[in-house]
């Protein structure tokens, strides 16, 4: 019967339905992919902390989440599932539903990549996939950024005096590459207008027209020349995509673009108030 | 056929060595992948010459995961050679030689 009804079917007209369908689906699958990425930027203290990410194709394959915990610190995750379009993105909704189950029980960014690692391991190799992330805790209260990473790249640090600073390098594994892997930490203490840029490949690898990629230097210098004291964390990122579609003109993006953006602001802590004396 | 890669394959006793020309990416990982699969049980060593790759994004990474893992089940080791220091930046930042290491000790 259905054989019968789906040869009657089989024609232009049908052809059009399934497309229309497909679309329609691939909409939808946008939708949720965005509502999912682009959640509310959490408020933290003495910090201001945004993200972004700007698929290549309509859904795609890369990822940035934050996770306010329980001891104010913030949680941040930025990563690049391997590959392109609704493949890549079926795997990042697996990725970030790793990152909240585990950001919840466990300590720092270590354990929470090696929990992930362990959870997504298996399915990762069926897949023949993997996923680069890095993760961090962001402690607003005594200014230390902690790190782990598995296999992808460092961020950015752009001291308020023009400098770039220089992260101790966590080197780990991609996610899906080995079993039982533990992820080291390292940190380092930031200071008031610091900046922290955490990015995907994406951006250094957007090509113009001529085939020139945008590379790292590019997005130092345009860090260097915008990281203003006082600037809003919007208006840096707005500078960067502004600086990387300058740059690629015409040309068709060709991998995800994401990036998310921490910087220090002053203290505004009343420390007075705690050190006056009871009388 | 695909005009952005050409994989050339040579075969010297058990060695198998694979010349990967041009761009390994998202696109053109077919004929890499084709290749891999081909390996016979006969085969105890497959060389990965990069001295003419252009560019490699993370689907060709994970085409050489995927070999290192296969390589690791099958019980032959895997040698990258002719990398230039972009890549190898890449290898490093991602795993890749961790991985060798790991699976090729636990292999011998």
């Amino acid at each position: 019967m259905y054989r019968r009804h789906f040869s009657l079917e089989n024609d232009g007209s049908a052809n059009d339905r399934e497309t229309k369908t497909l679309e329609r689906e691939i909409k939808l699958a946008r939708n949720i992919q965005t509502q999912l990425l682009n959640g509310h930027e959490p408020t933290v203290e003495n910090s201001s902390v945004t993200g972004l990410s700007i698929p290549a194709r309509l859904i795609g394959g890369d990822y940035y989440d934050f996770y306010v915990l329980p001891n104010g610190k913030l949680r941040i995750i930025i990563g690049d599932v391997m590959g392109k379009g609704i493949p890549a993105a079926m795997l990042m909704i697996l990725t970030r539903g790793a990152f909240r189950s585990a950001a919840e029980s466990t300590k720092g960014p270590g354990e929470t990549l090696t929990a992930m690692n362990s959870a997504m391991y298996e399915d990762l190799r069926k897949l023949s996939s993997f996923v680069t992330v890095l993760c961090a805790d962001w402690d607003p209260a005594t200014k230390e950024l902690t790190y782990a990473n598995a296999g992808h790249t460092l961020p950015i640090i752009v001291h308020p005096e023009n400098l770039l600073g220089d992260p101790p390098k966590a080197k780990g594994v991609m996610l899906g590459g080995l079993p039982n892997t533990v992820y080291k930490e390292e940190s380092l203490y930031l200071k008031e207008e610091d900046l922290v840029c955490f990015y995907t490949d994406g951006i250094t690898e957007a090509q113009n027209k001529a085939g020139e990629l945008y590379r790292l230097d590019r997005l130092n210098d345009c860090l260097l020349s915008n990281c203003n004291q006082g600037i809003d964390v919007k208006d840096i990122e707005e500078c960067i995509t502004r600086s990387i579609s300058e740059f690629t003109g015409d040309c068709a993006q060709r991998d995800d673009i994401t990036m998310v953006l921490l910087k220090v602001n002053h203290d505004q802590t009343d420390i007075t108030s705690y050190n006056s004396p009871v009388i | 056929m695909n005009d952005l890669i050409r994989v050339e394959k040579q075969l010297q006793g058990e060695i198998c060595t694979l010349y990967v020309n041009g761009v390994l990416d998202y696109s053109t990982m077919d004929p890499f992948d084709k290749e891999i699969r081909s390996i016979d049980c006969n085969i105890r060593q497959v060389v990965v010459n990069f001295e003419n790759l252009s560019f490699i994004d993370s689907t060709g990474l994970g085409s050489i995961v995927n070999l290192v893992h296969e390589a690791s089940d099958k019980q032959f080791n895997v040698f990258l050679e002719g990398i230039n220091e972009e890549i190898n930046d890449l290898f490093e930042t991602v795993g890749v030689y961790k991985i060798i290491e790991s699976l090729q000790e636990v292999g011998e």
